[in-house]
């Protein structure tokens, strides 16, 4: 399948289904593609090698275990509680994937590779923290956003792999460790994860 | 190289060395000389680093080494978090005091390495790390409203610099194009040197990014709705040092980007930014500063409009712009880690910050009548170093010419000043509750009150900042920074 498409289908499942278990597989699929696509730039420096391993591994396999392991303990976790109708849902992909493909018509814009594969990554990860109001969806937006700059970072500056793979390292352990440790804490006094509650602190 | 990783690594090694010692007494001084030690460290980077960095550096380890004597000074009473903070909850959540200094020393570091970098990355990096250190200081209640904190706290501001993250990976694209070295991509005194004034679009898209991203970590409207919660949640010593230094730190990142704006032609794009968010802060935190119901709250609703009169003069522009940005940045910095300090001391003796139930602190002690000092120099009222650089911020922008955003900022002045004035009136007159007792009695020592009063004695010192020696350091900086436009 081509990578454009699977990266589309993935984005719009982010953004339109409304259970943790889809939305985890397609930030999966999302996080596996962006590894493999950042992964030639990396070779050429064993520090950003590392650094690129050391990421990989908490995208793809802690921060996916973690989430897993929170809708088992919380059931009702496993639900996103979206704050858009899908119809309002669906309009937002399709409108993430017209703005994405505009982009690469933008002139300042045209000479970069995969800018509209980034261009959509970026905007999936932020409709992801948008959308839903289950906080563990906020960690996938927030990877899925990491993902989306790093990717960037690869089509823009190759030159530079060690710089984009700590700043990558960076916005990971604060999606995952931080994240995921704030989430357990947080567990405890809204079992249903739901961000709503975190409107009573604002004004 | 060596001294440069020394003294930002100082205030990690001093609040993690006491640990060997044992708990009570003798942790509790080492803490205390270490953290001195780690905080005139700095001063042997003179003739090293540029008059910016050593200025920032200065600023963070004053409030910095004041937040350790302050919560020091709690925790001589004992060795329960609550103790420190003067918040009950977080006595039932955490007994051990080691994890809170550990994080407060990672926090500190963290601050030295974002105003010590001399690249993008290394600052990004620091930026980042200060998330890391203070989420959890944020949080460290652990009750609901402080976690709910901490979480908007860290999905923001983890947004905010990954726009920045962003900004910068298209400004290494644009210097990289123009033949600056990998290594010097994200330099900002290898751009000065090399990069094209006639940049390509593309370095207005990264400045703008890249303005973005560190305006959420300064707290600049549209993107501050994080900072009221984790300021008015965290821990005082700890609320002080985010409201006192942290946004000072993302306001450096701002003067830094600037720096590279100016060289690469997107100057009046990045002031038209500052100038909107700068006036937008200024009024929208001055009209919610008049309803707030919280001291702790309305301090933080009050950092948004300091940070946005700092923005106004940076959009000001000129080397007087720039030296106004940077004497308001300083007489806030002492002036609200003060405030934070005493409304802390308030909380501890109250055990409440709801403004309706404070009444007659005038009477109750030092740490009321230090309150309505901070309040008064939060307000811009003489003698104090906000007066001076408010006064400053206003010339810059009659000399600009830019009348709407300084209107608008004189109205969002006007408006914090009503909102903190009534505050003062409501807490400080009438007779104090006679049935209130301190959390766990009275401090024993005075270095909680002392810290909050050199924190307050910084904010009146800082109105003579402009014609002392570190006036002409802060000159030379901002002529340096204004000096960098084509």
């Amino acid at each position: 399948m081509n990578v454009e498409l699977l990266v589309l289908l993935a984005g719009a499942v982010l953004i339109v289904s409304a259970r943790t278990v889809f939305v985890l597989a397609a930030y999966a699929v999302l996080a596996v593609t962006a590894s493999l696509l950042i992964f030639p730039s990396v070779l050429a420096s064993p520090v950003a090698l590392a650094f690129f391993v050391v990421t990989t591994l908490m995208k793809v396999v802690v921060a996916p275990l973690g989430v897993i392991l929170f809708v088992r303990g919380n059931p009702t976790a496993a639900d996103l509680r979206p704050s858009l109708t899908l119809p309002l849902r669906l309009l937002l992909a399709i409108g993430f994937a017209l703005v994405s493909a505009a982009a690469a018509h933008i002139p300042a814009l045209s000479a970069i590779p995969l800018q509209r594969l980034v261009a959509y990554v970026v905007l999936c990860g932020v409709g992801t923290l948008i959308v839903h109001r289950n906080v563990l969806s906020h960690i996938l937006g927030l990877l899925v956003l990491g993902a989306g700059v790093t990717l960037a970072g690869a089509a823009l500056a190759p030159q530079l792999p060690e710089s984009i793979e700590l700043g990558a390292t960076f916005d990971a352990l604060v999606g995952t460790f931080i994240g995921l440790a704030l989430i357990r804490e947080f567990a405890t006094h809204h079992p249903a994860l739901d961000v709503e509650s975190l409107k009573r602190l604002r004004g | 190289m060596i001294l440069l990783v020394a003294v930002i690594l100082a205030p990690l090694a001093a609040s993690l060395l006491p640990l060997f010692l044992p708990t009570g007494g003798p942790r509790r001084e080492a803490r205390l000389v270490l953290s001195t030690l780690a905080a005139l460290l700095p001063a042997t980077l003179i003739g090293r680093v540029d008059g910016l960095s050593l200025g920032f550096a200065a600023l963070v380890s004053s409030i910095a080494l004041l937040a350790t004597w302050f919560s020091s000074g709690g925790a001589a009473f004992g060795q329960r978090v609550g103790d420190i903070v003067g918040d009950p909850q977080a006595a039932a959540a955490w007994s051990r005091v080691s994890v809170y200094f550990g994080l407060l020393g990672a926090f500190w570091s963290a601050m030295l390495l974002v105003v010590l970098a001399t690249n993008f990355t290394v600052l990004w990096l620091g930026i980042s790390a200060t998330t890391l250190a203070t989420a959890f200081l944020v949080g460290f209640a652990s009750e609901s409203a402080s976690l709910e904190a901490a979480w908007k706290y860290l999905v923001l501001c983890s947004v905010g610099i990954a726009f920045a993250l962003l900004g910068m990976l298209v400004l290494a694209h644009v210097t990289l194009a123009a033949g600056i070295a990998p290594a010097e991509a994200l330099s900002w005194k290898a751009i000065a040197a090399h990069a094209p004034s006639n940049a390509p679009p593309l370095a207005r898209l990264a400045v703008a990014l890249m303005l973005i991203g560190f305006a959420t970590k300064a707290g600049l409207v549209p993107m501050h709705s994080w900072l009221p919660d984790a300021h008015s949640k965290a821990p005082a010593p700890v609320s002080g040092l985010l409201s006192g230094v942290l946004v000072s730190c993302a306001l450096y990142a701002l003067i830094r980007t600037l720096e590279v704006a100016a060289v690469l032609g997107a100057e009046p794009l990045a002031r038209a930014i500052l100038l909107t968010a700068g006036a937008l802060s200024t009024v929208f935190a001055g009209t919610l500063m008049l309803g707030q119901t919280e001291l702790k709250r309305l301090l933080a609703y009050s950092t948004i409009e300091h940070a946005g009169i700092v923005a106004l003069a940076l959009g000001f522009g000129g080397p007087f712009g720039r030296l106004a940005a940077l004497v308001h940045v300083i007489a806030h910095a002492f002036a609200k880690s003060a405030a934070f300090f005493s409304a802390g001391l308030v909380q501890r003796r109250e055990q409440t910050t709801a403004l309706g139930e404070l009444h007659g602190l005038w009477r109750s002690g030092p740490a009321g009548k230090m309150l309505l000092a901070t309040l008064t120099a939060l307000a811009g009222m003489p003698p104090f170093g906000i007066f001076v650089s408010e006064l400053l911020v206003v010339m810059a922008g009659v000399i600009a010419h830019a009348w709407l955003p300084l209107g608008a900022g004189l109205v969002g002045v006007a408006l914090a000043f009503t909102a903190l004035s009534r505050a003062a009136i409501e807490i400080e007159s009438g007779s104090p509750h006679p049935h209130k007792k301190a959390l766990g009695g009275p401090l024993r020592t005075p270095l909680s009150t002392g810290a909050a009063a050199v924190a307050l004695a910084g904010a009146f010192a800082a109105a003579f900042v402009p014609w002392t020696a570190l006036g002409g350091v802060l000159v030379s900086a901002a002529t340096a920074v204004a000096g960098a436009a084509p």
